[in-house]
């Protein structure tokens, strides 16, 4: 659209603008430098999150012949884990323990987080730092720690043994799904704990003393006020927790027994001494679209609660 | 007004924190259906004191009684005050229905008669219709409306007031302020008003307490204040005030209207002064006009404030006329101060 003739001013005056283009999109275009900020995580996360997810999903189509791989697209994998019971005892099993797991974890760590946030004055950060001092060491450790506090001859067993509470130690403590839904319970607190500290924190405390000034003793404060106000915290840390927990098996593996096997300890035999990596990768997609399932009643139920509370 | 009952009686109330004395042998009555400031500098103990009556600091030492009532073991919950915040503390997670109706749980209200008195509340505010918006959605002024709507649902015996205008601009402060007003008098409830303007404190109240340094300095009704103040600090806190030394004045008026006796400071406030062009004529009985040099000359408007030093001392007067009088002068001319004799206030030294 430019004009035939131009100035040699009028030249110049659209080269420099030109020039400057780039600098100019950018100061009037907030979403492309956002964009541009992003671009590095995004980068990372389609190499190491999209691109073996869309190859897994590609997989669970396939079907293992001997040591190879027939691309035949069919929905054979599929259609053995909906038929097979045993696939959706483990699925079922795995949501219900990484629940048990999750509520455990929000039930216990929520008053360390209510107390973090309201009675810790000075050092939150030392406090912040021991309460999570169990993360420092290797997921592995806390999991056979947790071996020898629960074990026949472990801490609980022996301890209430001779206090001659029991005669013989208690079987149900290792090697069950006690143990496993102790272990996670554990294992991923710090998950959970966070981002419940950090709503709790944000809470604006004139709002307390305004629940208070209007009428309302300290329970009624903390279901009307705080509760509401954390909900944020306690459904991030509900889904960080719940999330990786159905999918875990190195916990399964070390302290459940037979009847705790979950769904990962199957996924992770199919990639590895079973050699189906087709149908682990089918396992692995149902897990997914299971968990989503379950987040998504999850977040229904938030809400209608929320709706309901008003 | 004088003849109401008393709503508020503070007893030798003092607060310490650590050793930090925050509110000092604060001892007064606020009557029923006053308007009643406290008004201080930041740090003054106004804030604190206000946070004792509604039960969120307890007194280190002396009583508090409300309505008769002791409040020493009485929770914020369970006392007969409601609170407007300063930053409002809107609950934001609850629309502004229920934000106005929170403290209504308790009365065991059936659906209809809450939604009528939420209603009613709206329309008091001015914000009908509004009931359905999100507490974000609100600008300051609404907020500060939600908040007090909030308090005044539960038709408290008294209402406090931190501070409720301060986070508003200068023209919605001032329009906040004379609906403040009418709507105490319209719901007849004894407010107690936290701030740090004068002019607020003034414009809004009956009474007014001055503190300074956890001390209550004077109580009074803003005439009082300003035309009777007691001591330096009062006198310069509220409006601005000249302070001479009692020997000027004298001369200035002449020792026959000078009877207030012993006084170190006398002071006049600055549109009490007349300033003179020319050499006034004497008048029977007053002094002499005194002689001085205008050094400062500021336009505000309704008012023109002059800056004059006197001739053979240091001291600078402020003098603020109205703008129809005749305006005088550049810096620098020699004028003649006068003023009536009863416009001069004798202070001891604090």
């Amino acid at each position: 659209m430019r004009m035939a003739v131009t100035t040699p001013n009028e030249t110049a005056l659209a080269a420099g603008r030109g020039q400057s283009a780039p600098r100019w999109l950018l100061a009037r275009h907030e979403g492309l430098r956002g964009l541009i900020l992003l671009a590095p995580a995004l980068v990372i996360l389609g190499i190491t999150v999209i691109v073996p997810f869309a190859m897994m999903g590609a997989m669970s189509f396939w079907t293992q012949v001997g040591f190879d791989y027939a691309d035949d697209w069919s929905l054979r994998n599929y259609i053995e884990i909906a038929s097979e019971p045993i696939y959706s005892t483990l699925l079922l099993r795995s949501l219900g323990m990484a629940m048990a797991a999750t509520l455990l974890t929000v039930v216990l760590v929520y008053p360390m987080a209510y107390f973090l946030a309201f009675h810790v004055h000075r050092n939150k950060l030392l406090w912040l730092i021991i309460i999570t001092l169990p993360f420092w060491t290797s997921y592995l450790l806390r999991v056979f720690a947790w071996r020898v506090v629960l074990g026949f001859e472990g801490v609980i067993n022996t301890g209430l043994m001779e206090i001659g509470l029991i005669a013989e130690p208690l079987k149900f403590l290792l090697y069950s799904r006690t143990a496993v839904v102790i272990t996670l319970a554990h294992a991923w607190a710090a998950f959970a704990l966070l981002p419940i500290y950090v709503s709790l924190e944000k809470i604006d405390r004139s709002v307390l003393e305004a629940s208070a000034d209007l009428g309302e003793g300290p329970v009624m404060r903390f279901f009307r006020v705080i509760l509401p106000l954390s909900m944020p915290g306690v459904i991030a840390g509900t889904f960080l927790m719940f999330i990786p927990t159905v999918g875990d098996y190195v916990t399964a593996a070390l302290v459940g027994g037979p009847d705790a096997r979950m769904i990962g300890n199957l996924i992770q035999l199919q990639f590895g001494t079973i050699n189906n990596w087709p149908m682990g990768a089918a396992l692995a997609i149902t897990m997914i679209l299971a968990i989503t399932v379950v987040g998504l009643m999850f977040l229904g139920l938030m809400l209608a609660l929320k709706r309901w509370a008003r | 007004m004088n003849s109401a009952a008393t709503m508020i009686s503070i007893r030798n109330v003092t607060k310490r924190f650590g050793v930090f004395a925050a509110v000092q042998d604060a001892c007064f009555d606020i009557r029923a259906g006053e308007f009643f400031s406290l008004l201080g500098a930041s740090g003054s103990g106004k804030t604190t004191l206000l946070r004792i009556l509604a039960g969120f600091e307890a007194a280190t030492e002396g009583e508090v009684h409300i309505d008769g009532a002791p409040m020493d073991a009485v929770p914020p919950h369970q006392r007969p005050v409601n609170m407007v915040f300063q930053n409002y503390a809107i609950f934001p997670h609850l629309n502004v229905r229920d934000n106005i109706g929170f403290g209504l749980r308790k009365l065991k209200l059936d659906k209809a008669e809450r939604a009528r008195r939420i209603d009613e509340m709206l329309e008091l505010i001015k914000l009908p219709g509004f009931g359905d918006r999100a507490s974000d959605q609100l600008s300051g002024g609404q907020r500060q409306r939600v908040a007090l709507a909030r308090a005044l649902i539960l038709r408290p015996k008294v209402l406090l007031l931190d501070e409720p205008l301060g986070a508003l601009d200068k023209q919605l402060r001032e329009q906040m302020q004379t609906e403040l007003r009418a709507l105490q008098r319209s719901v007849g409830i004894t407010f107690v008003l936290v701030t740090h303007d004068q002019e607020e404190a003034m414009a809004l109240s009956d009474r007014i307490a001055v503190m300074a340094d956890g001390r209550v300095l004077q109580i009074d009704t803003p005439a009082g204040l300003y035309e009777r103040p007691k001591t330096r600090r009062v006198a310069s806190f509220v409006g601005s005030m000249n302070f001479l030394p009692g020997d000027l004045a004298v001369r200035a008026c002449g020792q026959a209207a000078w009877q207030h006796g012993k006084a170190d400071f006398i002071a006049i406030r600055p549109e009490r002064i007349t300033l003179h062009t020319d050499h006034p004529a004497d008048q029977a009985g007053a002094g002499q006009p005194l002689p001085g040099r205008l050094t400062d000359r500021v336009y505000l408007g309704e008012r023109v404030q002059y800056q004059v030093q006197l001739d053979g001392c240091a001291q600078h007067l402020a003098v603020s006329t109205p703008n129809t009088a005749p305006v005088v002068a550049d810096p620098g001319t020699p004028v003649w101060l006068t003023w009536p004799a009863e416009a001069m206030i004798p202070l001891q030294d604090d």
